[in-house]
């Protein structure tokens, strides 16, 4: 469903991607992990049409999306949450989540149905009780949830999810995780998710690609990649724990 | 001929690039430490400038030796307008800071007015005014001076910067606050200390820019822009990106002025100014954010 | 109640009508002088401009240069008035158009090829209303240099019906009525913009620009938008202040002034609020020309400056908010902090 191949980002002499290869196929949860700097962000990024790639083809569906502005790359079914969140800070929950219904769809409904579809959303998400609270003033925990909402709420095939589980409390962290298969398994929509929380993304992912360095180093199931060595020697002396 | 007169606009540009660099480290260093744009930096190289005016006027003090009262009495503007105003809307969004100081700029600028009238002020010392002759080239002492001055002046903030304590620290808040926090560093005091320093460089660059260009109360904005110009030019906190920049602004515009017919030159600085700003993507300065 | 209720109710439509009616009856109830007219009038002209930059603020657009807008509207129907017989009327339809072309193109260099953002877009603005003034000061066979023009006629010739003279040379009365259906037209038009699929694109883009696309924004679309909107009706300002003042110089005609004056009456009648540039406007072109220009004869924008600071640090949602603020907390016996912002009207609409 999402392809991408040979895809290289440099910033100045840095290489953040370097030859990236993935590929997600429909309806699996996909986990991406690596040390800090390793270029998960810059990919999400890559994807989104944020940054263009120095070199290689992403693939949506078929379709070449590189060049493609972020925006329309949203409307063609891929939708993002931000590591640092960034919600519409001064609107209401439910507004926020109603503008991802009217702007990030090739045929917006209008205002009343996009209020009420957003409504379902938040239901959904957890977050229907608080739909009038500004953005700003709500948890982390909630405010994560808000970005998987306004995500959801564009309706996108794809969604990458960038470490949405990390800062959270034990609690939270296992209905974020819950949340996060009924959106596969309810919805039906494929996860592309950056998790540092080892734990969350082994229990969550159908199989993992890891990137150092900018390189992918090992894919496979989680299984595996616990084992594999290279993955091991990059996280060695960082504070994870399998 | 047409050489000659390009080869001393180009000298004449980098000596001039010299006091622009001076200049424009005052706002990169504010801009870097605290991610405001003071907007009214212009206003107080300005103010530098009347200081040093006044003390030649009044007590014939040649603006070289006025240059520390000059940032003195700049730097404790700078105090104030730190304590009292950036300083309490350090939460509020970027851009409030840039509305205040561009408040605060309208207020100095229009202060200037009252004290000192709309007349264009010089300092006009008959030493700085003789030339000298280097082969073809003639440039005027005052303008060697003035650069070597500000040459001077940025290499000893380059010093403080990089190696006292205070540098580090100022420094390791550029880099990123929240660390340098963590790491025990006082970050409101250093902000203080940090707008202080870029104040009194404002008004030492003054007190020497009045003694080679006319002064007037709405100049301020001109300056401001050009600071900031040399700011994206160079990024911030790299003295010799600084230095560089300075001068390639300095070079660019004196080149331009000998090219493009008088009742255009006017024009140059802002088509440099806009064209500086479009090829110049501005997430080069910005820290990137994740 | 989100912004998406945007439609004013009926207790607020009234109330809305009620200024209206108000200020038209204005100088038939209160015997104003001529000058006290004259300076309304002033008032009203720049609160479409302020109108016009507070558009360009909802979609998280600082501008310091709408003088740039503001002059060239003027200059452009003045001289078609002038030396090509165009009708006001007309050419300050011309001059809207031109100013709204002079946005595309600003925004298009700014937005598009510069990718510029807040202090650098801002900044901009500022370089591109001096070329404007510059270029207007050295084209001087079309435009007549520094000297300025002279005798721009009014909006309408003097004409006599039924006994009666319409004089808009004159006559501070009619030219208040004109002007006020000006602004009642600017009004209207940026609330439905607003409060139209376009106005929550400026609200998502002024909170958070990678958000917004991320959602499918196309932010550059809608910012392209905003900044030719307020190209229009920025220059129709300008335009009209010519006719209406009937001189118009380079220098005066990109005075920082315009630029100073939106964004300190804006600031204070309050961005989020629809009406607030025109409330602030009104309040701030007043006490400048009443109070500020009697203290200080020369420089009177020292205390625009200092009041912006003031504004800024106290009350950057304007004085509206302020005092309900205020308000609320005297009627909670006190307690200030009794006051956030879920409490408060977050839709423009309610204030209107
Ligand atoms: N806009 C940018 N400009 C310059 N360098 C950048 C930029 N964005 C990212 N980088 C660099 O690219 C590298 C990869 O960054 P990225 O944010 O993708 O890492 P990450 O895997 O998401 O890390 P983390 O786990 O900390 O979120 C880092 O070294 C980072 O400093
Ligand atoms: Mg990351």
């Amino acid at each position: 469903m999402l392809e991408g191949r040979n895809i290289s980002k440099y910033f100045g002499g840095l290489a953040a991607l370097k030859n990236v290869y993935f590929k997600v196929t429909k309806g699996v949860i996909k986990g991406l992990i690596g040390p800090n700097g390793a270029g998960k962000t810059t990919l999400f990024n890559v994807i989104m049409g944020v940054y263009k790639p120095d070199s290689g083809v992403i693939k949506f569906k078929g379709e070449n999306i590189i060049g493609l502005k972020t925006n329309q790359i949203c409307k063609r079914g891929i939708g993002r949450t931000f590591q640092i969140v960034k919600p519409f800070k001064d609107l209401s929950v439910w507004d926020n989540v109603t503008m991802g219904v009217l702007f990030g769809r090739r045929n917006p409904p209008g205002v009343k149905e996009a209020r009420d579809e957003a409504l379902m959303i938040l239901d959904f998400m957890g977050l229907k009780g608080k739909r009038e609270v500004l953005a700003k003033n709500l948890t982390l925990a909630d405010k994560k949830s808000l970005e998987i909402a306004r995500a959801l709420a564009t309706k996108p095939e794809i969604l990458l999810l960038d470490e949405v589980v990390a800062g959270l409390n034990p609690t939270e962290t296992i209905n974020m995780i819950k949340r996060i298969k009924r959106i596969r398994d309810e919805l039906g929509i494929t996860i592309l998710i950056v998790e540092h929380v080892m734990r969350a993304v082994m229990e969550i992912s159908d199989e993992i690609m890891v990137l150092h360095h900018g390189e992918k180093i090992a894919e496979g199931e989680p299984c595996e990649i616990t084992r594999d060595e290279r993955v091991i020697e990059a996280y060695l002396g960082e504070k994870y724990i399998f | 001929m047409l050489w000659e007169s390009l080869l001393s606009s180009i000298v004449y540009g980098i000596l001039v690039g010299g006091v622009y660099a001076l200049i424009s480290m005052g706002l990169a260093l504010i801009w870097g430490v605290m991610d405001v744009i003071n907007l009214s930096h212009g206003e107080l190289v300005l103010l530098g400038g009347y200081v040093a005016y006044w003390l030649f006027v009044l007590e014939d003090l040649n603006p070289l030796l006025s240059l520390p009262l000059a940032a003195l009495v700049v730097g404790s503007i700078g105090l104030i307008m730190e304590k009292f105003f950036v300083s309490k809307i350090k939460e509020a969004p970027a851009l409030n800071t840039f509305l205040l100081t561009y408040g605060i700029g309208i207020f100095i600028a229009n202060a200037i007015l009252q004290i000192w009238t709309a007349d264009y002020r010089r300092v006009n010392v008959s030493f700085f005014l003789e030339t000298v002759s280097l082969g073809p080239i003639r440039v005027s002492r005052g303008d060697v001076l003035t650069f070597s001055l500000s040459f001077g002046l940025i290499m000893f903030t380059h010093i403080i910067l990089t190696k006292t304590y205070l540098g580090k620290a100022i420094r390791a808040l550029t880099e990123d606050r929240i660390a340098a926090q963590l790491m025990g560093i006082n970050d409101k005091q250093v902000d203080i200390i940090a707008f202080v320093m870029g104040s009194m460089l404002a008004g030492a660059a003054g007190s020497l820019f009045v003694s080679l260009y006319y002064v007037y109360p709405a100049l301020g904005g001109w300056i401001t822009a050009k600071a900031f110009i040399i700011v994206v030019l160079s990024g911030v906190g790299s003295m010799s990106g600084t230095i560089l920049g300075g001068v390639m602004l300095g070079v660019a515009e004196s080149i331009a002025t000998t090219l493009i017919s008088a009742s255009y030159r006017e024009l140059i600085g802002f088509v440099i100014f806009i064209i500086t700003l479009l090829i110049k993507p501005s997430g080069l300065l910005g820290r990137s954010s994740h | 109640m989100g912004i998406f209720k945007g439609k004013i109710s009926s207790f607020e439509l009234k109330t809305f009508i009620l200024v209206v009616a108000l200020a038209y009856m204005l100088p038939f109830m209160v015997g104003f002088s001529a000058y006290i007219l004259h300076v309304l009038n002033l008032a009203l002209i720049i609160s479409v401009l302020s109108l016009s930059w507070s558009i360009l603020v909802s979609c998280g657009q600082i501008s310091f240069g709408h003088a740039a807008f503001f002059g060239s509207g003027a200059y452009v129907s003045a001289l078609l008035a002038i030396d090509y017989g165009v009708p006001p009327p007309v050419s300050i339809l011309i001059s809207g158009v031109f100013g709204a072309l002079m946005g595309a193109g600003i925004g298009g260099l700014c937005f598009r090829l510069g990718k510029l953002t807040g202090p650098y877009f801002a900044l901009s603005m500022l370089a591109f209303a001096e070329i404007c003034r510059i270029i207007v000061i050295n084209l001087g066979p079309l435009t007549r240099g520094p000297l300025g023009i002279y005798d721009i006629p009014p909006f309408l010739p003097v004409f006599k019906f039924w006994g009666l003279t319409l004089d808009l040379y004159r006559d501070k009365v009619p030219n208040y009525y004109l002007l006020l259906a000006v602004l009642l037209f600017t009004f209207l038009v940026v609330r439905k913009v607003r409060n139209s699929r376009i106005g929550f694109a400026f609200k998502c883009i002024s909170q958070d620009e990678d958000a917004a696309e991320t959602v499918g924004v196309d932010t550059f679309r809608y910012k392209l938008i905003a900044i030719t909107v307020s190209g229009l009706f920025a220059a129709v300002s300008g335009a009209f202040y010519a006719h209406y003042t009937h001189y118009m110089e380079p220098s005066h005609a990109y005075s920082v002034s315009w630029t100073l004056l939106p964004v300190v009456s804006s600031l204070f009648g309050g961005i989020n609020l629809l009406s607030g540039p025109i409330f602030g406007c009104l309040i701030i072109w007043c006490t400048d020309e009443f109070l500020f220009t009697e203290l200080l004869t020369r420089g009177h924008e020292l205390l625009l400056g200092a009041l912006l600071v003031i504004i800024v640090i106290y009350m950057p949602d304007g004085f509206m908010i302020k005092v309900k603020e205020l308000l609320t907390s005297i009627s909670k016996g006190g307690k200030a902090e009794a006051v956030t912002e879920n409490v408060l009207p977050r839709g423009e609409e309610e204030l209107c």
